[in-house]
């Protein structure tokens, strides 16, 4: 099931990149790559899970708020062309 | 994963009388199918990114991702774990995503409409719309969009 499912992701990660290199506009861009920073939550803690439960976990839930948090700067940036 | 403290089994088993390393099994073998329903889910939502088409539509299958794809696979995982805080951790990552990923995906439509991206609409999708186009009545601002379209080109 392990390698069924890691299989699964990682080739649903490479279609949405697809699209991420492809996209017409840069929001199928940003969108394609939040989707992959999700794809990429799911795939830490199914690693982490079965390899040393705990550590991995983390650094999932890190970079489930790194990915929002650069979703919306990028946006921000995006729409006012600064941060502030 | 060696069911060797099973703390989700153990008040199971004693409520039961089963085996506790038996009720680890079993919540191992309940734990598959939630798991692959979610990778399904998915692996659709990614060829849906990638084949819709236009960005409001891709939206759509970027949000199951988020949404149903990942709370199916982390509970999966939760089950089988055999340490109640590994379930605690799964279960906070997928209260976040489940947070987080509808208000950057709103964020991302927000932005896309007010920089002027509009829906793709076929001839006749936006019949009966009102005059008004402004940013509280967006089907019209769509039918205003899509008949400037028709009068500018073939």
């Amino acid at each position: 099931m392990k390698l069924v499912t890691a299989t699964l992701l990682l080739l649903a990660v490479a279609i949405i990149l697809f699209r991420g290199v492809k996209g017409p506009t840069i929001y199928d861009r940003i969108l394609a790559v939040n989707s992959a920073g999700t794809c990429a939550v799911i795939l830490v803690c199914q690693f982490g899970f079965f390899s040393e439960p705990g550590f991995f976990l983390d650094t999932a839930l890190v970079y489930a708020l790194i990915n929002f948090i650069a979703t919306i700067a990028i946006l921000k940036f995006i729409e006012h062309r600064s941060l502030a | 994963m060696t069911p060797s403290a099973p703390s989700f089994s153990a008040p199971i088993a004693d409520l039961t009388g089963f085996d506790a390393h038996a009720v680890a099994t079993a919540l191992e073998w309940i734990s598959v199918a939630p798991v692959l329903v979610g990778t399904l889910i998915v692996f659709t939502g990614a060829l849906g990114v990638a084949r819709f088409p236009d960005f409001y539509a891709r939206v759509h299958p970027a949000g199951m991702i988020d949404a149903l794809g990942q709370v199916l696979i982390l509970a999966g995982l939760g089950i089988a774990s055999d340490d109640p805080w590994i379930a605690l951790k799964l279960a906070l990552i997928s209260l976040v995503l489940f947070i987080t990923a509808p208000t950057s995906t709103h964020a991302m439509v927000r932005a896309a409409w007010r920089e002027g991206l509009r829906p793709w609409l076929q001839p006749g999708d936006a019949e009966g719309a009102l005059e008004e186009d402004n940013d509280e009545n967006p089907a019209a601002a769509s039918a205003a969009w899509l008949r400037a379209e028709e009068d500018a080109g073939p």
